[in-house]
């Protein structure tokens, strides 16, 4: 809200309002029934969300729910202080792979979507085929995509197999779902499945930048690169910001490949598989955790939406452009 | 034009009205539970009510069980079959949860009293999901069933809260783990499977004979051991805590014992066979299923596992089953060797309870009597290659032969403690027993005495913590 | 000569990169179609041989019967389906709303629906399940374990970040369009109805798969508000192949093949339109 606008309502707030509604009030009505079901669907349980941290829910109170012992912030307290809180039990794990997790996978997915949508970006034959193959592990739902590669990670499986028996390029087969590789085991699927969706992204923004804008650069002598940098990606920027914001958003709050990966949400990923979301459910629940459990969820709340802010700030005139 | 604005005003609010009135809908959802929810007053769930019109009356019920045969709801009907048949008036909907996702299943359910009305817990849920209030207390009905004569004690003590005498369930089918080993392997190698199962040290050694040798030209691992990607990670370490002469908790349930040096020795020697390299080290990275297969094909010379595998190895490679498979024809079974303190292994399985929220208590109490019979036992038993709960069963001299080494198992076999804070518990072992393995496969720090004790005396301070909840 | 020489070899490079990607792209789809076709017992061996002597259609039979996968199969469907025409309804109408037209508190609108997309899932999971529980006690209205009840959430969980696309998509579309329009004497309304509506069909279908895709991704929800296979989708039912006692891999690569299929086959037969929908709408992100 500008702050002209602000004041300017102010000065006759009743009239400008009426007039307002009456000017929108088709914005009004196509916009209202999406905002009652957002309210009832998001606003309501996250209200209970919030109460429910600040309650003692276990074992024996959990069928009370509400009405379960009000104990302030003792949740947050015990969750940010107390080392034997039920959720914290690994939760560094948990919260070192994520940070490893969202940072590689959101990075490389819109790199790896931004260069191949340039490499698709001329001409060739069967161009067509090309980008729709391309685009199919999108199509492959998450569940499916955990227990597929939890097959190909074998030490017996086809990628060991590749990777060893056919191309030689490490002595001995290594683990990918035990240890410290088991980090490899789930980014790299979820890169499979992420980049397509940015390359055509990227490929339709790339076609809308018009071919004289680099045939100028070209005769000005601006090589490749410099038409990239200078070029192609302050063009892209909007498009990378919103991508960026919606990559990172899915990656910290990834569940679907690691759980069916490992176990089905019953097993344990492993040190170097655990990420926040496997962690806190499976805490939550084996546990009985529910009231330090929201709390914890809280707290990723509002830490994302710092995130959101300082990626609000960064990109605004981007996002104002349009 | 005036007409084509009222048409997509009329769409829009069909579909908020259609929203608002999912009401008018749910019959095509869960018509089971709908029936359910009106059919029976609410008063007749006390016991011994049974009028002779509740027997007559046509009556909905649901039931949620695991998948535990090949094909679980199908296999299930087909026991209940001359029970529906004998009642026409009942209509029994089966509904399988797998066990990734049942604990958080049946915890909401129980949470909020919707539910099923019959429920399969596995022996370890019961105290917590009574203690939740989720399940029924049958202690006065037990007599219908047999009460606790028929049933082993490792199974008896799983349908109560420990330290108190109230019955929430009824023993359904046990499981038991003993070793399946390959004749050919141990006749290659020279070694007397009537010794070698005998004490940890002629089974040390016969696996050390065992290991290398060549069946039908490769070369076989002695030992096959699922490691952490495993849904039976704990259940496969305490057999050997107990053989040591550990147990989970003091004798008093306060306290915490498994990381004590017994405990550790049983820790140790288990995960030591691995070390010593007479377990291929692929296959820690395995889950049971993986095991068993490479078992079947002659990878490993011994496995400890279940009484499914028989039935496995006897069912046609076209119905999933591992009949093909060498091993099919060449194992035998033998108990588990005695350690410093006896011979010991894990006696779990599953029971069955009746859920709170039923408004169909006796008609589904009436359909656990009849799960109880020795008749619809057997035939569970046959249909799933379980191990049956009924005691006359599993000391029947008609027992199958690959049945009766694990019904002698039961006999040394033990269970974990009933208390209602096992869920958690075993949740924090599994983590860390998924990391112990994890050490034994070299891919987190070194393995030794000192590695092994820190990981167990973590778990024990993460349990202690919750059994002091 | 040589110069346009180079520049062909070039060309020539890059294409057969392309094409390298590519396959590298469909391998995994493909070795999982690959495994479907192989015994339980070969599967769980591990699989290394390109040879298949005797591929096992019966998994594709068998799936079938060993759970009952059609039912899994209609429910996703239905609700899937269900889902992406509501959820796309309102997006189109919010998007419009906020594409075009700045009122008060359009700002809020605006953020609020990014905001949501913050929220851990596992912090809803309680509070819907319980709140669907008070609405049947205090309304009549059944809602766990309905269609209803999985359409609601579902529409409700995508609406936010499909009103994000659909509004992206509208705002490329020229202004003047509705200008004019509305100079010659149609209605706002009429003006968005007969001029905008029409021209905006493929970002409705793009938005529309995008939708239908994610729902069909849903997992967590879908183990917690149906007990029942009456309504429980494919994610619920696809799990059942793996038993405690008896894992059918064979069935579960069949299953997850068949899965896979009919979203491709949508796919293919609407990418058209979602690629122009997406170079259209996707520019402004």
């Amino acid at each position: 809200m500008q702050p002209d606008n602000v004041t300017k309502r102010k000065a006759n707030s009743y009239t400008s309002l009426q007039k307002s509604f009456r000017t929108n009030r088709f914005a009004y009505m196509l916009i209202v029934p999406t905002l009652l079901f957002m309210l009832l669907v998001h606003f309501l349980p996250m209200a209970q969300g919030i109460v429910m941290s600040m309650l003692k829910l276990n074992q024996f109170t959990l069928a009370q729910y509400l009405r379960a012992p009000f104990i302030g912030f003792d949740n947050y307290k015990s969750l940010l202080f107390d080392e034997s809180n039920p959720i914290r039990q690994g939760m560094g794990f948990a919260v070192r792979n994520t940070v490893i997790y969202t940072i590689v996978v959101t990075f490389l997915v819109l790199a790896w979507g931004l260069l191949v949508a340039m490499l698709m970006n001329r001409p060739f034959p069967g161009r067509g085929i090309a980008r729709t193959a391309m685009l199919l592990p999108w199509v492959v739902p998450s569940y499916v995509v955990g227990v597929l590669w939890g097959f190909m990670w074998q030490r017996d499986g086809i990628i060991n197999y590749i990777l060893v028996d056919l191309l030689h390029l490490m002595g001995e087969k290594p683990f990918w779902l035990i240890g410290h590789n088991t980090i490899w085991a789930i980014i790299i699927p979820t890169i499979w499945r992420g980049w397509p969706f940015l390359m055509v992204v990227f490929l339709a923004a790339l076609q809308t930048i018009p071919e004289d804008i680099y045939e100028a650069a070209r005769i000005d002598g601006a090589h490749k690169l410099r038409q990239f940098v200078h070029i192609t990606l302050p063009l892209l920027k909007p498009v990378i910001a919103v991508q960026l914001l919606f990559q990172f958003i899915n990656n910290v709050y990834s569940y679907n490949i690691v759980s069916t990966m490992f176990g089905n949400g019953a097993g344990y990923p492993g040190e170097w598989g655990d990420l926040l979301m496997t962690a806190l459910t499976r805490q939550s629940f084996g546990y009985w955790a529910f009231g330090s459990g929201s709390a914890a969820s809280f707290l990723l709340m509002v830490v994302m939406l710092v995130f959101v802010g300082i990626w609000y700030r960064t990109f605004r005139s981007e996002l104002n452009s349009q | 034009m005036r007409n084509k604005k009222w048409t997509v005003f009329s769409t829009v609010m069909a579909s908020t009205l259609l929203l608002a009135g999912c009401g008018s809908n749910s019959g095509n959802g869960g018509d089971g539970q709908a029936a359910a929810t009106t059919s029976a007053s609410p008063s007749a769930s006390a016991s011994g009510q049974a009028s002779p019109s509740a027997q007559t009356d046509p009556v909905t019920l649901s039931a949620w069980i695991m998948p535990n045969s090949p094909k679980p709801d199908a296999d299930f009907l087909k026991v209940m079959d001359p029970y529906l048949k004998e009642h026409p008036n009942v209509t029994l909907k089966v509904t399988v949860l797998d066990w990734g996702s049942a604990w958080t299943k049946i915890t909401t359910a129980a949470t909020s009293g919707e539910g099923p009305d019959i429920l399969q817990l596995g022996t370890t849920w019961v105290p917590a999901i009574a203690s939740m209030g989720g399940i029924d207390k049958i202690t006065d009905k037990m007599g219908d069933v047999g009460g606790e004569a028929s049933y082993l004690p490792a199974s008896w003590n799983t349908t109560k809260i420990e330290g108190k005498e109230d019955i929430y369930g009824v023993p359904w089918f046990v499981d038991a783990r003993a070793i399946y080993y390959n004749k050919e392997a141990f006749k290659a190698a020279n070694v007397d499977p009537a010794e070698a199962f005998k004490t940890w040290d002629s089974f040390k050694s016969a696996l050390e004979k065992v290991n290398g040798v060549t069946l039908d030209g490769k070369k076989v691992a002695a030992l096959g051991v699922p490691g952490k990607n495993d849904w039976n990670v704990v259940h496969n370490i305490f057999p050997w805590i107990w053989a040591a002469g550990g147990d989970v908790l003091s004798a008093d349930h306060k306290s915490v014992t498994f990381n004590d040096d017994k405990g550790v020795d049983g820790v140790m020697y288990y995960t030591g066979l691995a070390n010593e390299g007479l377990v291929d080290k692929s296959s820690l990275e395995k889950n049971s299923s993986q095991i068993e297969s490479d078992f079947g094909d002659g990878k490993s010379a011994v496995i400890i596992t279940g009484p499914w595998l028989a039935k496995n190895f006897a069912t046609p490679s076209k119905a999933g089953g591992m009949d093909d498979k060498a091993a099919a024809k060449q194992f035998a079974i033998s108990p588990l060797p005695a350690g410093p303190s006896g011979q010991s292994t894990f006696i779990g399985g599953s029971d069955l309870t009746v859920f709170k929220g039923s408004k169909n208590k006796d008609a589904a109490w009436e359909v656990i009597k009849y799960l109880s019979t020795v008749e619809a036992q057997q035939a569970y038993a046959d249909i799933s290659g379980q191990l049956p709960a009924n005691k006359n069963l599993i000391e029947s001299p008609d027992l199958d032969a690959n049945m009766k080494a694990f019904a002698e198992a039961t006999k040394y076999g033990k269970s974990y403690p009933s208390i209602p804070q096992w869920g958690p518990t075993e949740t924090a072992l599994q983590k860390h027993f998924a990391n112990i393995w994890d050490i034994v496969a070299g891919v987190k720090g070194k393995y030794d005495r000192d590695s092994i004790q820190k990981e167990m005396n973590d778990a024990a301070s993460e349990v202690n913590s919750i059994i002091k909840q | 000569m040589t110069r346009r020489n180079s520049a062909k070899l070039a060309s020539l490079s890059l294409t057969t990169l392309t094409w390298i990607i590519v396959f590298i792209t469909v391998f995994p789809i493909l070795w999982m179609v690959f495994t479907s076709l192989h015994s339980n017992s070969e599967i769980l061996n591990g699989i290394t041989s390109l040879a298949l002597p005797s591929p096992q259609w019966s998994n594709y039979q068998n799936m079938w019967e060993t759970v009952n996968f059609a039912v899994y199969f209609r429910n996703s469907l239905l609700i899937c389906g269900l889902t992406t025409v509501f959820a796309g309804a309102f997006a189109v109408m919010a998007g419009y709303a906020l594409a075009r037209f700045r009122f008060a508190g359009s700002r809020t609108v605006s953020l609020s629906i990014v905001s949501t997309q913050m929220i851990p899932g596992i912090m809803f999971l309680f509070p819907i399940y319980l709140m669907f529980l008070w609405i049947k006690q205090a309304l009549g209205i059944p809602m766990i374990n309905t269609y209803w009840g999985m359409i609601l959430v579902y529409t409700a969980f995508y609406t936010p970040i499909s009103i994000w696309i659909m509004r992206s998509f509208f705002v490329s579309i020229p202004r003047d369009l509705e200008e004019s329009a509305v100079i010659d004497g149609c209605t706002k309304f009429q003006a968005f109805y007969k001029v905008i509506l029409p021209l905006s069909v493929p970002g409705i279908i793009a938005t529309c798969i995008y939708i239908f895709l994610t729902a069909w991704d849903e997992l967590l929800f879908a183990w917690v508000l149906t007990t029942s296979s009456d309504v429980q989708t494919i994610p619920v039912g696809i799990r059942l192949f793996v038993g405690q006692y008896n894992t059918r891999y064979d069935l579960l690569m069949a299953a997850s093949t068949v899965v896979t299929l009919p979203v491709m086959a949508i796919f293919f037969m609407t990418q058209r339109y979602f690629i122009s929908g997406m170079t259209a709408g996707a520019v402004k992100g």
